[in-house]
């Protein structure tokens, strides 16, 4: 879900000709999503995403309680965002929300489809940095 | 009741000149003939036409044509009438109506004659409603039409003669053979067979026709949309879940025979200028699947038939070029015709069987994939059209015992290196292979199936119910196919949009894995849902996007036809009124009309861009300068001034020089100059042309690397070499809509004035222009044919078999008769194309549409809009005046 961009200037990419080779990226790979993990893109306002983390906290109609912890994964050009939200969600909270992040790696498949009928298709792997972010409820002292 | 109404009558004659008050009896007379339905009393009169008593007991009917004569009653007030009536003080001399004397026996005669005909009119019925139905709402009762004592005594023995009508008539409908013989399985087997004479059913028919509202397409029953309402479900079902489809009714071509020479022979019939073709080495080792388009042989660019999907079986030993190769090409029914003439060897298949494995590894390695597979949350992580083969057992026997949802299991989703290497490599040659390529193995299978009845009777005799149902040796082993459809590849906005995997069954087994895979959470969708999924995909739908095949012309006409008919269903002032709101055509997308208009046009400006240029050639990268330049000529083209012929010599000499510069397009060039229209598919055009339509920002680095760096500036040059190539092309085109509005199909695209984006530029909330009023020229001749109709009636002279000749002639109202005049500039903004498929996007969030605009058109606006604004557009439904903008793209 979350924005990849490619990066600059790889070597890989001077070598390439575009006549000869479409770039098609794929899909990140994605791990099965609990309730309380939450992806950040790009695309979504970012007012709706900080309203979606707030409820899931909250708690809404369904649960009472709501989740003692949320999730927020961001990738690439939304860590920014990812950070945004879960600063935002802490300094609104008054002291009752902690965060605690973690950073990792996440390989992305660039898939090279050819033009011409000789060549066969390649695929590239290429490494975009994300952010997990936990945010959890902490009793305030 | 009848005597108020019958005074009130006296007392209007009462002051009435006798003339006037025999006119006003002879109106009475009409309105008897009318209410009795042309009953005898007309005749009666014909033949009595001097007796006044006559005409008055007439104008009585008119009150009493239901209840049944009353002769005592009819006397009195036929009294009271003369008495107050006119009739005595009119002077009696003055009519020559009134007779000096009366013969009494032919009085009494015709007396006889009326009586009998006025008797007969009223126990006759004349409508065609049931007697209770004609009994005023406070006499009818519950049951009826079921129970005849509940009708008035009167009334019963008609109701009577009714009833026995009707169980009569029902009679002779029935089936020669009781219900139970009907449910017969035998018979319900004749009967199916019967009824997909003529348009053949697919293994789930009975299925879908439960729950779909089902059409006769293309010699096939297909299930159109869901009865129940799940547009939204259906939605989601593509984009998170599984929406599942019956595309059995798609044509499969096998062809066997040497690898070359199926190559030489298909490769007539493709380009490379398209993208891949047959001979793609990935698809050629059958490891991937292939898709492409379709041409009449050596044709290209013209006369496309249309797209088509293809496997190769793969080889079991490679490098071997003497074996026998088998092809399989998919297609959509509607290609068929066109196709089976140019084929080899086409035969259909359907399917086949296996018994025992034979490679017992391989079976184990095409497992593993398998099991693999379910770490993969969606398909379109795994390479494009990758095949996968497998052996299968039973899918009936592992059924839930409900329907449940299908939820990936977090546990069988571990990150490892096997799954990675699946992801990068894909499914290996080996693992592609499945029995279902054998046909004699197909058809032990079909014939071996369990039946359902079988197999539900050994469930029933298990000892535990509901437990597991073991067959062991006895279960069948199912070849299938996998490919993987990789969804929505072009563009760069939810990439992987509706991917998902093509299961191929051998025949008969389509329901055995139907309802399981219902029953694993998968939601139906039938034609309607394909058109969405391909819409949001951005897709060409089969025939409806591809108007320069024969399948396309096919169905433009047909839709048209349907939309003309829907249209004229309702009255006239509850339509919208076409002519005035400028749309020319709004129920078929004139592609020819707007191609030719626009090669015209450009032409006429060309004249005068020479008269321009020597200031301007220079210039030209600015591109700034050509706007100016090109905005001024556009006065100059709406006065209809060279004829077309010498505008497509000037187009032919500017684009000479160019054309002999370049040998390979030289050809394409002959092939295309002709005046068929054809569609711009060639994927190095679409790539330049679609940077050219993306507005270049002021982060030109970005751009310039969305270029691809060695892509041509938008000069005048370019777009003239490109036309000279294709002077009569389309062009498949997505549109965005910027704030409001939803398009609908044959929407019309429109290119904006400056005003228009100077407008915009000031006002972001700015929703569009309008469109003025147009008048309308067929106004006042279809005033002068009501006129006439008018005077025809009065003078009752018409005849009535002359009417529906007229009625012939007359033109639909609100629409645009006689032939189409120049489509381009009939509005208030020049037309650039159709809108062939639109609506709200619930994936995007915002309207969105597609369709085709005119190459010569789409280039010439770019060139005239500044780089900024660069693929702006207007949308304008047929039946609004609203104009509403858009941006466009070319998804290559």
């Amino acid at each position: 879900m979350a924005e990849n961009r490619e990066p600059r200037g790889t070597p890989v990419e001077a070598e390439l000709d575009p006549v000869e080779y479409t770039l098609r990226k794929r899909l990140p790979h994605r791990l099965p999503r609990r309730p309380n993990d939450i992806y950040v893109n790009m695309k979504t306002d970012f007012k709706a995403q900080l309203a979606r983390c707030q409820k899931l906290l909250d708690g809404g109609a369904r649960n009472q309680n709501g989740c003692g912890e949320i999730y927020i994964h961001g990738l690439g050009l939304a860590i920014n965002r990812a950070i945004n939200i879960a600063l935002q969600l802490q300094a609104g909270s008054f002291g009752s929300l902690q965060v605690a992040a973690n950073t990792s790696t996440v390989e992305l498949v660039d898939e090279l489809e050819p033009e011409t009928d000789a060549r066969e298709p390649m695929t590239r792997i290429r490494n975009n940095s994300a952010i997990h972010i936990r945010v959890f409820r902490v009793t305030p002292k | 009741m009848s005597n108020a109404k019958e005074r009130k009558h006296a007392k209007k004659m009462r002051n009435q000149p006798t003339n006037v008050t025999l006119s006003s009896g002879f109106v009475a007379d009409r309105g008897v003939k009318h209410h009795i339905g042309g009953g005898k009393p007309s005749q009666a009169e014909k033949q009595e036409p001097h007796s006044g008593t006559g005409r008055l007991w007439q104008a009585k009917m008119t009150s009493h044509s239901l209840s049944e004569p009353d002769g005592n009653e009819l006397c009195s007030s036929k009294v009271m009438f003369k008495k107050k009536g006119g009739w005595k003080a009119g002077p009696e001399g003055t009519s020559q109506e009134i007779p000096k004397y009366i013969t009494a026996s032919t009085f009494a005669q015709a007396r006889a004659a009326e009586i009998s005909a006025m008797l007969k009119a009223v126990t006759q019925k004349s409508s065609n409603s049931l007697v209770f139905q004609t009994l005023p709402r406070h006499m009818r009762r519950r049951a009826m039409s079921h129970n005849v004592r509940r009708l008035p005594r009167r009334l019963q023995e008609m109701a009577q003669k009714e009833a026995e009508k009707a169980v009569h008539q029902k009679k002779e409908h029935s089936k020669s053979k009781c219900h139970k013989a009907r449910r017969c399985h035998i018979n319900r087997l004749l009967e199916f067979n019967r009824r997909q004479k003529k348009n053949r059913w697919l293994e789930t028919h009975i299925w879908h026709a439960k729950r779909f509202h089902m059409v006769k397409k293309w010699g096939y029953c297909l299930g159109d949309r869901p009865t129940v309402k799940s547009h939204r479900a259906c939605y989601r079902a593509m984009t998170s879940r599984c929406l599942l489809q019956d595309l059995s009714y798609y044509c499969c071509l096998e062809l066997k025979g040497k690898e070359e020479e199926i190559l030489k022979a298909l490769s007539q019939m493709c380009s490379v200028d398209t993208g891949l073709t047959f001979a793609a080495v990935h698809c050629l080792s059958g490891k991937r699947q292939g898709s492409l388009l379709l041409y009449r042989a050596n044709k290209y660019p013209r006369q496309v038939l249309g797209p088509a999907t293809f496997i190769w079986k793969s080889e079991m030993t490679p490098g071997d070029l003497a074996t026998c190769r088998q092809l399989w090409i998919w297609l959509h029914p509607t290609l068929k015709q066109e196709e089976e003439g140019t084929g080899e060897t086409p035969h259909r298949w359907w399917m086949e069987a296996c018994k025992n494995p034979d490679s017992l590894s391989l079976h184990r390695r095409q497992e593993a994939i398998f099991e693999l597979l379910g770490g993969v949350t969606s398909p379109a992580e795994i390479p494009a059209g990758t095949v996968l083969g497998l052996t299968i057992g039973d899918p009936r026997i592992n059924m839930p015992q409900k329907r449940t949802k299908a939820l990936s299991s977090p546990e069988n989703c571990q990150d490892n290196e096997k799954v990675r290497q699946l992801l990068l490599e894909g499914v290996p040659v080996e693992c592609t292979h499945s029995f279902i390529w054998d046909q004699d193995i197909c058809k032990s299978v079909t014939e071996n199936k369990i039946s359902d009845q079988d197999l539900n009777r050994m469930r029933s005799e298990l000892l535990v119910p509901g437990s597991q149902l073991v067959l062991g040796p006895r279960e069948s082993k199912i070849p299938i196919l996998l490919i993987q459809q990789p969804g929505k590849v072009t563009g760069e906005d939810r990439l992987g949009w509706g991917s998902g995997w093509d299961v191929l069954s051998p025949k008969g087994w389509g329901m055995a894995f139907w309802i399981p895979f219902i029953y694993r959470g998968a939601r139906v969708g039938g034609l309607k849902e394909a058109a969405v999924h391909s819409q949001y995909k951005r897709s060409p739908a089969i025939p409806g996007d591809y108007p320069d095949s024969p399948a396309g012309i096919l169905f433009a006409e047909e839709q048209a036809r349907n939309l003309l008919e829907k249209y004229k269903r309702r009255p006239p002032a509850k339509r919208p009124n076409y002519v005035k709101l400028g749309t020319l055509a709004p129920f078929c997308c004139p592609w020819e009309h707007l191609a030719r208009d626009w090669e015209s046009r450009i032409c006429a400006q060309d004249e005068s861009w020479v008269s321009w240029s020597p200031d301007g050639q220079e210039s030209t990268s600015l591109g700034r300068d050509v706007v100016r330049g090109a905005a001024e000529p556009k006065r100059a083209s709406q006065a209809p001034g060279v004829p077309e012929e010498m505008m497509h010599m000037e187009c032919q000499a500017h684009s000479g020089p160019r054309r002999a510069r370049d040998p390979v397009l030289r050809e394409v060039c002959i092939a295309a100059s002709g005046t068929q229209l054809c569609v711009l598919r060639s994927r190095k055009l679409l790539k330049q042309l679609s940077a050219w339509c993306r507005p270049s920002s002021e982060d030109s680095r970005a751009s310039q690397r969305a270029r691809g760096g060695c892509q041509e500036k938008l000069t005048r040059e370019a777009c003239l070499s490109i036309l000279a190539h294709f002077p009569r092309a389309l062009v498949w085109v997505s549109l965005a809509l910027l704030r409001k509005g939803s398009p609908e199909p044959h929407t019309m695209v429109c290119v904006p004035a400056r005003e228009d984006v100077l407008q915009l530029r000031q006002d972001r909330h700015y929703c569009g222009p309008q469109e003025p009023k147009h008048s309308d020229p067929f106004k006042s001749k279809n005033l002068k044919r009501q006129q006439r109709k008018h005077e025809g009636r009065a003078t009752a002279t018409e005849l009535a078999a002359g009417e529906p000749v007229a009625e012939l002639e007359a033109p639909t109202r609100g629409l645009w008769s006689g032939p189409l005049p120049g489509v381009t500039a009939h509005c208030s903004r020049p037309l650039l194309g159709f809108v062939t498929q639109g609506d709200f996007s619930m994936a995007v969030g915002c309207g969105e549409a597609l369709g085709f605009v005119s190459l010569t058109g789409l280039l010439h606006m770019l060139a005239c809009q500044p780089a900024a604004q660069r693929g702006l557009v207007l949308l304008r439904p047929p039946a609004s005046p609203q104009y509403r903008f858009a941006r466009i793209a070319i998804e290559v």
